[in-house]
């Protein structure tokens, strides 16, 4: 487990949080917390907060036991990302198990399980599962500040969308096949990113809540 | 990160109380389990799910929950959950778990719940 790094991303000056976690259940913690942390610092309420922690640690559990298919030795990436109005957070992981697309109902394979990528989708404003073209699974997830965070009070300290392109920040459409359990899926053009788009067979999808 | 996976079990009258620790996840399932097994023994026909002191469940913690407030439902239980916070309330009734139990916020308005069918056995819940 590393200490969690603040710097400013190198192309937006945005602070970025880099926290590379140990494949072992129980290290989800570490991420829920920095994340909780940062979006305290940032303005959002207690429910959002707890919403947040939640689909962060939902997230790290499904790369630890899915993504890095239990390997111990292999770690996930968790990178926050926080602008004036959105804060954002991925995971990625090795990609031994692909994220499901489309999402399986939720409770599967039984009542017990199969539960944290209908929590991601239930509570988080954006949510993108995408196959890296290097290899590795990410999730990327967003909320929204209904006002702009006192960290950034200047609107030009923003950042575009998680996926499909740089328009300003809005819910994306959702018009689109519906899942078995009831969630719109919606698959996207490439995403573009600070390098440049992203490989064009890379499936993404993003649910909005 | 170790965790401490202990259910705690106490019996008050017909209401059986699983204590859940801080951290509700997969490695709580055989303790939960062992604590559940002891109160159906017992043949209590009320389970109170006390998570005041759990302040992180996972989803496999939460599907933990379901599979035994399920177990207790088909054996004629009433289920109860005990001391959630309103974001575990929030994640309760998304996964359908609070039209399968019943969400109280204390100990006081339990005991209101249960008086008219458990009015003496009430007394020395915790």
């Amino acid at each position: 487990m590393t200490t969690p790094a603040l710097s400013g991303d190198a192309l937006t000056g945005l602070p970025t949080v880099e926290i590379s976690l140990p494949g072992l259940p129980g290290f989800e913690k570490v991420a829920r917390e920095a994340a909780a942390l940062v979006a305290r610092h940032m303005g959002f309420s207690p429910d959002r907060v707890e919403d947040l922690k939640t689909a962060v640690a939902e997230a790290c559990l499904n790369a630890v036991e899915h993504g890095n298919g239990g390997d111990t030795g292999s770690r996930v990436q968790v990178i926050l990302r926080a602008a004036a109005t959105r804060l954002e957070v991925s995971v990625n992981d090795r990609g031994v198990t692909p994220l499901p697309d489309p999402l399986p109902p939720p409770g599967l394979p039984n009542r017990t399980r199969g539960w944290g990528l209908f929590f991601i989708v239930g509570l988080m404003d954006e949510v993108a599962f995408q196959r890296l073209p290097e290899g590795g699974n990410r999730v990327c997830m967003v909320i929204h500040l209904q006002q702009p965070s006192v960290l950034f009070p200047s609107p030009a300290a923003e950042i575009g969308p998680v996926v499909a392109g740089s328009g300003p920040v809005e819910a994306p459409p959702s018009t689109s096949a519906e899942s078995a359990n009831g969630v719109s899926l919606e698959t996207l053009a490439p995403e573009t990113t600070q390098d440049g788009p992203a490989n064009a067979d890379t499936p993404s999808a993003i649910v909005p809540a | 990160m170790s965790q401490d996976a202990e259910v705690g079990l106490r019996q008050d009258g017909i209401i059986g109380y699983m204590d859940f620790p801080r951290d509700v996840t997969a490695q709580t399932r055989e303790a939960a389990y062992r604590a559940y097994t002891e109160l159906a023994r017992a043949k209590l026909s009320v389970v109170v799910m006390n998570f005041t002191d759990s302040d992180y469940l996972n989803s496999a913690g939460i599907g933990l929950v379901i599979s035994l407030v399920e177990d207790a439902v088909q054996a004629g239980r009433r289920v109860y959950a005990l001391g959630l916070s309103s974001h575990y309330r929030k994640l309760f009734g998304m996964v359908g778990l609070t039209e399968r139990m019943t969400l109280v916020r204390d100990e006081s308005e339990l005991r209101d719940l249960l008086a008219p069918t458990a009015p003496a056995e009430s007394s020395s819940a915790a």
